[in-house]
């Protein structure tokens, strides 16, 4: 299994360089120039003092050297935990991407824990009463989760909870100007991201839940089940004991994948309820050609991406004894 | 695993409303005791939350960014604009006027090599909000960090004192001294303003200086001035002032405005200001009267719900059918007060006039009688707009003076399609495809030989996605310019990409005839830039690529008039308007009506697009 996880790891610092590359040539290739972007706030007073700003906003961000060269500085910086510097923010990467990466895991968090507490026994309760009205209800309701873009969903919640009753803030993290202990201020946080994460959790039902219901439906369907139905065993026994441990295995893939996700902010809902989170900063880095940020977050999410690969590959080993890790 | 009925699953999915909206209420209830206990001044009281639709970034320091939300921070603490004891103000009426509040003395003195010498001596007791003495060295010391070597190095912008005398030398860091700053005593100090700089209507702003506290911002630092100009001690280096400039950029703790930063949080992107207690008062001696003000991120679709339900107290320059109609709704349900004045810009067709079609003047304007301006803006503003026929918004003081002469002299474009035609035959796209003469009805686009080739009236258009401009002009041109033989071809780009091309940065063959823009104009009008027929100023001044010497010669005229000659330079104006309305180097499209809507609670604010919220809250109050 060592000698596994060895290659694997090998395997992924090999992508990883490929992927780099790739990468960097694809923001390279993108049309517009940052270094114009870099100087958008200098005052527009003497052609002369602009363009000598152009130059060395250019030499700055190393666009005077070939593309190789640009790849070779970015990587070894990068390597070395510096992520550069963005051009929009005047700011370091490192210190851009901090906080908007602690409030998306924050709420995403909760978002997942929440979803998968609801969707993992409504999955199971569908399958083992499939075709009721009960699993006729839920697939309807899934399916329309499902397919309503959450812009949608976000705006309905926003009209009813926010204002109609009252009862969430319309956006926002907390209340502004609050000020209290720790405790308080968590409080605050929560109640500011009720909402969103409301709209969050329900927007996320719809898949999971179906596809517990599907893996589960498969399992129950198997010999193993009527064999332990005719021992005797009780349904709670065969539900829990023997169908849903080998519905986990394709269940797991999704679950370690969510967990990884919650790296990922989403642009949509960020952006309407007013969340200071990554999907937002990735979209303005984008929109203000700030090449650093987008490139960083990047390459953050594919080495997620490669790592969460090698923990799933691990994992079926742990929930699945016929599976042999080598 | 517990077996999970209907009923569980449904109480789980209460519980969590539940619970989070308890949480809610209660730390909303919470919030409101705090606030019954907080700190007040003896005059401010109260507390206005503002909501802005552009991020807070926290960059509260000028030199680096200039985000909208991030500028109204700086200009309410004083570290940008006229609050922070600018020795020259901007007056409620958009003039700009000597700031009595920090001047005891001004003097103004022509040289006879041309240069002007600014000689100011500053009031005593002004002060710091941590109560510590402002001083002449900390006017000089400002002007000579913000031009220094050092002030590049950590990559702010130096440009702001180009036009006083020494600073290309200072700039650059051959001569420790700035020529043309001088520290003269304790609380006076003076400017000399470059030869090439004057005449200039508005010269008045040439003297315009804020304090930066050098005791924060440089250490051990002296500022020293042997006759040859202010310089700083040997000790004034790029690794000394940058963590402690970093420092006050992220988090002021010295400033000089009328408010100052309580705290900002990161998370929420939300700037908490209280009243600096120390502040003098504006250029009339005005105080801040709200105890407190907050700077929320709001979100344009909800920025109504947001007042509405008290999340907010104020939204500041609204525009567009949509929000506007949405605020007023809050006005007739008493919920929220309106304050309405015209926008200082307007939104265009930015033509390029050196490439293609569009070269050509007669093109220019036979577009220009292809659009239905008047319902481009009622449809575009739901009839919050009006048409503008110059470079010149509604709210200009030079347009509000010339107002007949403008109305009368300049040309309207009425939307006239035989018109356009006309023009197009006068110019020379009689042809069709194969240089033939055009004919009505059997061609579809007409051609012009140019250099021995023909050249289709084809207008490349660029422009960008989620634009309501963009979708009206796709409806309300292609129509009519396919009347009189033109054709219009659209390509959607990135916004960032879109100003490259327009700058033509990056870009190897500029394509595009025309874009859509927006602009607003600053307080100091001066267009000479943006006319300069000289190549160096073409792209990221000139945008249009015009080179019509008469255009930027009366633009140089406006901008080199006495500065007391008022009615001088708006006639001259007039003139300027009337060659830009026949040059036509943009279409304006319309000038917005704006808004603010704000909590019936505020009592005494009225803010325009020239005094902004920053300077006309101080004027106001929270009953």
């Amino acid at each position: 299994m060592l000698k596994y996880i060895a290659k694997r790891i090998l395997y992924i610092i090999f992508v990883f360089f490929i992927m780099s590359i790739i990468m960097f040539g694809i923001f390279k290739m993108v049309p517009g120039d940052p270094a114009a972007m870099a100087i958008k706030d200098v005052p527009k007073t003497d052609p002369v003092v602009y363009q000598q700003k152009y130059d060395a906003a250019r030499e700055r961000l190393g666009l005077d050297k070939p593309i190789p060269v640009q790849y070779v500085s970015w990587i070894t910086k990068m390597l070395s935990g510096d992520f550069g510097y963005s051009e929009s923010y005047r700011n370091d990467v490192i210190n851009i991407v901090k906080e908007p990466m602690g409030n998306t895991i924050f709420i995403n968090i909760f978002n997942v824990v929440a979803a998968l507490l609801i969707t993992i026994p409504l999955g199971i309760v569908q399958a083992v009463k499939k075709h009721s009205k009960f699993d006729n209800v839920v697939q309807v309701g899934t399916i329309v989760g499902y397919s309503l873009p959450s812009f949608i969903v976000s705006l309905v919640a926003i009209y009813f909870f926010a204002i109609k009753l009252q009862i969430f803030p319309v956006s926002g993290m907390n209340t502004p100007g609050f000020s209290g202990t720790g405790w308080e201020k968590f409080l605050d946080k929560m109640y500011h991201f009720a909402l969103p994460l409301i709209v969050m959790t329900v927007a996320s039902l719809g898949s999971m839940t179906r596809f517990v219901r599907a893996a589960m439906i498969e399992a129950l369907s198997m010999d193993y089940i009527r064999t332990a139905r005719a021992k005797g065993l009780t349904e709670k026994v065969v539900i829990y004991s023997h169908a849903f441990r080998n519905a986990l295995l394709p269940i797991i893939t999704l679950i370690i994948g969510w967990f990884l996700g919650i790296f990922g902010g989403s642009v949509v809902i960020e952006q309407i309820f007013g969340l200071n989170g990554l999907g937002k900063l990735l979209y303005t880095s984008l929109q203000a050609q700030d090449y650093n940020v987008v490139l960083a977050l990047n390459m953050f999410y594919f080495v997620i991406a490669i790592v969460g690969n090698l923990i799933t590959d691990l994992s079926y080993g742990l929930v699945d004894p016929r599976v042999k890790i080598n | 695993m517990k077996k999970f009925t209907k009923k569980t699953l449904s109480l789980l999915l209460v519980l969590t409303l539940a619970v989070t909206s308890f949480v809610g209420c209660s730390s909303n209830k919470k919030s409101t005791d705090k606030k019954s206990s907080e700190t007040k001044t003896a005059k401010a009281s109260g507390q206005l939350i503002i909501g802005d639709i552009t991020d807070l970034t926290g960059d509260f320091m000028s030199g680096w960014t200039s985000g909208a939300s991030d500028m109204r921070v700086r200009e309410l603490i004083g570290t940008y604009g006229y609050n922070g004891y600018s020795t020259i103000a901007l007056a409620k009426d958009g003039t700009f006027v000597q700031n009595k509040t920090v001047l005891k003395d001004f003097k103004s003195e022509d040289n006879s090599d041309g240069t002007k010498t600014f000689t100011m001596t500053i009031n005593d007791g002004l002060t710091w909000n941590d109560g510590t003495a402002i001083t002449a060295k900390d006017y000089v010391f400002s002007i000579l960090l913000t031009s220094s070597k050092q002030w590049g190095e950590l990559e702010a912008d130096t440009t702001s004192g180009n036009y006083i005398a020494g600073y290309d030398d200072f700039n650059k860091g051959t001569t420790k001294e700035f020529t043309g700053v001088h520290l003269l005593s304790d609380n006076q100090f003076s400017i000399t303003v470059k030869k090439e700089k004057l005449p200039f209507f508005y010269e008045l702003t040439y003297a315009a200086a804020t304090p930066s506290p050098m005791a924060v911002y440089a250490p051990g630092v002296t500022l020293k001035d042997d006759g040859n100009g202010a310089y700083l001690s040997k000790e004034f280096t790029t690794a000394l002032i940058k963590d402690p400039i970093n420092k006050e950029r992220y988090n002021p703790t010295v400033t000089c405005g009328p408010y100052k930063v309580e705290s900002f949080d990161k998370g929420g992107l939300t700037a908490t200001l209280v009243v600096n207690d120390k502040y003098a008062g504006d250029y009339t001696g005005q105080k801040p009267q709200i105890e407190k003000i907050i700077i929320k991120k709001v979100t344009s679709a909800t920025a109504a719900d947001e007042l509405k339900t008290g999340n907010v107290d104020m939204l500041n320059q609204m525009g567009g059918a949509d929000s506007i109609n949405a605020g007023l709704d809050l006005v007739d349900q008493g919920i929220a007060k309106d304050n309405s004045y015209l926008r200082n810009g307007y939104g265009m067709i930015v033509f390029t006039c050196d490439i293609g079609p569009t070269q050509f003047v007669k093109v220019r304007q036979a577009i220009a009688h292809l659009l239905d301006r008047n319902e481009f803006a009622n449809q575009y503003s739901g009839g919050y707009a009006s048409v503008v026929n110059g470079a010149y918004g509604l709210a200009q003081w030079m347009y509000q003076e010339k107002k007949d002469d403008i109305n009368s002299k300049l040309d309207s474009y009425a939307y006239d399609i035989d018109a356009a035609k006309k023009l197009l035959v006068e110019d020379g796209w009689t042809l069709n495809k194969d240089g033939k003469n055009f004919v009505e009805g059997t061609d579809k686009l007409r051609y012009k030989k140019v250099d021995g080739k023909l050249m289709p009236l084809t207008i490349q258009w660029a422009n960008t996605a989620n634009n309501p401009v963009s979708d009206l002009l796709s409806t309300m041109l292609p129509s009519s310019m396919e009347k009189v033989g033109m054709k219009l071809e659209a390509t959607t780009l990135d916004w960032g990409v879109l100003i490259n091309n327009i700058y033509r940065q990056g870009i190897d063959k500029p394509k595009y005839n025309m874009f859509n823009m927006g602009n607003s104009f600053a307080s100091v009008y001066d267009p000479s830039n943006e006319y300069n027929t000289d190549d160096s100023y073409m792209g990221m001044y000139n945008q249009n690529y015009i080179r019509d010497q008469k255009l930027y010669d009366l633009a140089l005229a406006m901008k080199q008039t006495d500065s007391k000659d008022k009615e001088g330079y708006a006639s001259k104006w007039v003139e300027f308007e009337k060659q830009w309305n026949y040059d036509l180097p943009d279409l304006p499209l319309y000038s917005d009506e704006y808004h603010d809507f704000y909590n019936p609670k505020l009592v005494g604010y009225e803010g325009n697009s020239i005094w902004t919220p920053s300077y006309a809250l101080l004027y106001a109050h929270v009953k």
